[in-house]
């Protein structure tokens, strides 16, 4: 395996185009024409799920970086982001419908973009971490996490809910 | 947890019980596909995940017989899709096939673990996969037919891990492999089997359904030791409570026999000296009711904190000499942190709860009760009015305090943020300096007060509704009792003096209600405490004694590895057949790269675990058969990194051999040419080392950890990466030290700097769990083998390092 390169390098337009689909799959052209399957990854999953994405090889090799999505050709960005979506599993909160505490456990009714669930935490303030002013991430037992990426912007009832933690 | 539609959750139970049985609706669309031949085998594995095709929540099942892999899913149901919730009943929705491989066009099959979820992924054989068109469940797109075949959230990584362990099993050799069954916690995720939920990490203890009366049984049980205490106890609060009703008696008295009522005094009432007396008598009643009712709660106080404060202390020892013998694979599968915050937090539980909650119980049950006697024998219909507020002071006190406390742990908690965030830059004041932050500093930490000022503000706030709230209400009683009250007077149905007394048993009625109601929450979250107590008490080591083992008081120390393999879990073999003898005051070194197994080994010839296969043989006896005691008191360790307990030297070297004479120790320290650098401490022998002790450099540790080996005089020493993290002129240092230790006993060493082998009778080299080469340093370096090259490559990086450094 190669060792680690001293200088990030982040992936200009040109160096982009080794990129490809095929199948549906994203392949990367090595400079000797050699193919491989990328695998991405983000370097910062939580502050920026969609900047500083890491490509990688099969053999985890790093490929370069890409700075931002958005400079990338839409099925090239889909494919990366559908890949992201697979690999980083992070439902987000988008309701709270109940959420009753008893003996140091709690059990939230959940709305989230992957469908309705009832999780359990343990004691509220063991199972929130706090990431920002009004973001929160939601630890169940199990150790799934979920994310309420802007309080604010939840239904006002659940945010009477999330508050009266 | 996940538990996708909460009705369901009773079904839990049976499809516990039947862990490894298809779920019916499964069952019956694979007889309709005519699969029920491979069905009736006992060769079958089945999982639901909880994710479907779109990585939403939903289910997904897998089957793999001996035959085939089949994944099934529920019929999608277009509109129903999106924010609105999908009822899911094992019988209702249709299911479809998602896949249908044989195994035999199976190339592999992995376990892949992502973020927050894993998934199954087969590799098919590139003529399936061109015949079929990549078979693909989930819109992912495998060009080197690779599928993924479930997708599970992390609930489930460790279910997966093993079911992909078990189709490639089931692919290669047609049966699944014998799992043992005390094993299965280690994949199965634990539900109870009551309500579905998961259990907590490393407990089976669920906090919503537990019996809390069988907690509350044994934890009375500890009381059995001291029952004269509690027999005294229970008597002197009795004695205590019903004294302090005397004042009420006596002044209902007063009024109805001995001050004349308002037809006396117009009739010009004269007072008798006999009114006097009883004045005088009643008085006295008073104040020498109120003295008893002194020196009983008195007893009665003294009684409860020597009760509470024993049960506990006899708890406390049995956790943490039971804690002491839980073999190192229990605290391996948890945190030892998590472990110690748990027992330590519920411990502290238990000690409010038998220090305060008990005493609180036991005081206001009885002056409910005694208060209730009395008011419903002077008049039960008053008393039945006096009851009308009862529900709502229960109502109220419910509502407000179980809210309360939620906000109140809500501040606690971001006071020890706030506390946390305090000590962690002023940990860290040189860096803050350093960099010139302390004004953000200052900032994030005025931030963070801010928010800790608005909760406060806000619980205090409520806080300030609570108690007037309760107020009224309880002051409801006294008009309620003046107006009723009042009536029967004025009827003559009841005394003066009765209504003043029910006036004054008012005011301990309503209180204790209230404080019992609160209680309610303390004494069942102590319960659920007591329980998790209780559970950590009654889990077995699972490395144990056997009935008749062997008493060996002193071994010869022949060591043999005979065929032995062992993974920490059972899918994840670490050694494998590992064969290979050590006669008695050798020393072998064992040999090979980073995770090779060296260490583990090292593990299981302790018996911190047990051989998965094959046997440790030592002096000719399987190491299972020999006593616990004799086998570990005579196998002595120095650690890379050697763990000094907060004491003195003397004690820490004496920690082997306690009652050891300083002539033994000061031997043993020059021996490992500790001595002389200890006494040039001021405190010498004395000064104090661990944790909170002066600092001592690596080297100076891991000589004070050989003189305490000297001292233990173990026939069997393992040295594992001894010399490892000290320079090379320690190292030397160290080496002679070891010299005097290693002689005459049989040593196994696992060194990282190979040169320090040099003197081994015997090298063995591990590679990936197995041995690769044995022979002498000579013999090796002839063989030009694996240990060749490790040293060779050594060698260079010296050379690098010496050029550079």
């Amino acid at each position: 395996m190669l060792g680690e390169t001293k200088e990030a390098t982040y992936l200009s337009t040109a160096q982009l185009e080794a990129l490809s689909l095929q199948n549906g799959t994203l392949m990367w052209r090595a400079a000797d024409g050699a193919e491989s399957t990328v695998e991405a990854h983000c370097a910062f999953p939580l502050s920026y799920p969609d900047k500083y994405i890491v490509l990688r090889d099969p053999q985890d090799n790093e490929l370069g970086i890409i700075e931002t999505l958005a400079t990338l050709k839409p099925e090239i960005s889909d494919a990366i982001g559908e890949q992201l979506e697979r690999r980083y599993f992070l439902p987000q909160i988008i309701k709270i419908n109940k959420m009753t505490e008893r003996f140091g456990s709690a059990i939230w009714d959940l709305e989230t973009d992957r469908g309705r669930i009832v999780i359990s935490t343990r004691q509220l303030n063991e199972a929130v971490r706090e990431l920002g002013p009004s973001r929160f991430l939601v630890i169940d037992v199990d150790g799934n996490r979920y994310e309420i990426k802007e309080l604010r912007e939840l239904p006002p009832e659940s945010q009477a809910h999330f508050i009266g933690r | 947890m996940s538990i996708s539609e909460p009705q369901t959750t009773s079904k839990e139970p049976e499809e516990k019980e039947a862990a490894n049985q298809i779920s019916p609706a499964v069952f019956k669309k694979l007889e309709d596909m005519g699969l029920d031949g491979e069905l009736t085998s006992d060769q079958i594995l089945h999982i639901e995940a909880d994710l479907d095709a779109h990585g939403r929540w939903g289910k997904r099942y897998l089957v793999a017989t001996p035959q085939r892999l089949i994944v099934l899913s529920e019929k999608e149901n277009g509109h129903n899709r999106g924010k609105k919730i999908r009822i899911k009943r094992d019988d209702g929705n249709e299911l479809v096939i998602d896949l249908n491989v044989p195994l035999e066009q199976i190339e592999r099959t992995e376990a892949k673990k992502m973020v927050g979820a894993s998934s199954i992924e087969v590799q098919l054989k590139s003529t399936f996969a061109n015949s079929n068109g990549a078979p693909n469940g989930n819109g992912a797109h495998a060009p080197s037919s690779i599928v993924e075949v479930v997708r599970a959230s992390a609930a489930l990584d460790k279910t997966i891990e093993h079911t992909a362990h078990q189709i490639e099993h089931l692919r290669k050799h047609g049966v699944l492999e014998e799992a043992d069954a005390s094993d299965e916690s280690s994949w199965v995720r634990e539900t109870c089997p009551r309500c579905g939920r998961a259990y907590p990490e490393g407990s089976h203890i669920c906090a919503f359904c537990s019996n809390k009366w069988m907690a509350m049984a044994r934890l009375l049980s500890y009381l059995k030791p001291y029952s004269w205490l509690v027999a005294a106890n229970l008597l002197s609060s009795l004695v205590a409570i019903g004294l302090s009703f005397a004042p009420s008696f006596a002044i209902a008295y007063l009024t109805d026999k001995v001050f004349p009522n308002p037809t006396q005094i117009l009739n010009g009432f004269v007072a008798t000296a006999a009114n006097y007396r009883a004045l005088w008598v009643a008085i006295a009643a008073i104040i020498l009711a109120q003295l008893f009712s002194m020196v009983a709660n008195i007893i009665h106080g003294r009684g409860v904190a020597s009760l509470g404060t024993s049960v506990l202390h006899d708890i406390r020892t049995e956790l943490y000499g039971h804690l002491q013998h839980l073999s190192i694979a229990y605290f391996d599968k948890r945190e030892v942190g998590s472990i110690m915050t748990r027992v330590q937090n519920d411990v502290q539980m238990l000690q409010n709860f038998l220090l305060d909650g008990v005493e609180s119980i036991i005081v206001s049950a009885l002056t409910v009760t005694i208060v209730l006697i009395f008011m419903f024998s002077t008049s039960w219909q008053l008393a039945l009015a006096v009851l009308i507020p009862v529900p709502f002071v229960v109502g109220a006190t419910k509502h407000y305090w179980n809210g309360l406390m939620r906000l109140w742990r809500r501040v606690w908690h971001q006071n020890s943020l706030l506390g946390a965030r305090l000590a962690d830059t002023l940990g860290g004041v040189r860096v803050v300096r350093a960099f010139a932050q302390e004004d953000r500093e200052a900032k994030r930490f005025i931030g963070k007060s801010g928010q800790l000022r608005d909760a406060t503000k806000s619980v205090e706030q409520r806080a300030a509704n609570f108690y007037p709230v309760l107020g009224f209400v309880m002051g409801i009683g006294s008009p309620i009792t003046w107006f009723v009250g009042g009536y029967e007077v004025l009827a003559g149905t009841l005394t003066l003096g009765g209504l003043i007394f029910f006036t004054m048993l008012l005011g301990r009625l309503y209180q204790p209600i209230q404080q019992l109601t609160r209680m309610i929450n303390v004494l069942t979250r102590a319960m659920t405490s007591a329980e998790r107590v209780f559970e950590v008490l009654d889990t077995k080591s699972e490395v144990q004694d056997v009935k008749d083992a062997i008493a060996v008081p002193r071994l010869k120390g022949d060591v043999e590895f005979r065929h032995v393999s062992f993974g920490y879990d059972i899918h994840n073999m670490v050694l494998h057949d590992i064969n290979f003898k050590v006669d008695e005051g050798q020393m072998i070194g064992l040999v090979g790269h980073t995770g090779a197994g060296k260490s583990t080994l090292i593990n299981l010839l302790m018996r911190f675990y047990d051989v998965s296969e094959g046997a440790i043989l030592v002096d000719g006896y399987d190491l299972r058969e020999i006593r616990h005691n004799d086998l570990r008191r005579q196998i002595g360790v120095v650690l890379q990194e050697s763990y000094l307990f907060h004491g003195s030297i003397f004690e820490n070297i004496a920690y082997a051999k306690p009652g050891a004479k300083p002539h033994e120790v000061i031997e043993a320290a020059k021996a490992a040419y500790a001595h002389d650098f200890i006494v040039s401490f001021p405190d010498g022998y004395d000064s104090l080392v661990g944790e909170r002790g002066m600092r001592l450099s690596g080297g100076e540790r891991q000589r004070i950890a050989i003189a305490r080996a000297i001292l233990h005089n173990p026939r069997i020493l393992i040295l594992d990466e001894a010399t490892a993290s000290v320079d090379t002129r320690t190292e030397q240092q160290i080496q002679m030290a070891l010299e005097n230790l290693i002689r005459g006993r049989t040593t196994i060493a696992i060194a990282h700097r190979l040169s320090t082998l040099r003197n081994a009778d015997k090298l063995i080299v591990i590679e990936h769990g197995r041995v690769k080469e044995e022979g002498s340093h000579d013999e090796l370096m002839a063989a030009k083998g694996t240990f060749y090259d490790l040293v060779e490559a050594q060698q260079a990086l010296n050379t690098i390092v010496t050029i550079g450094g």
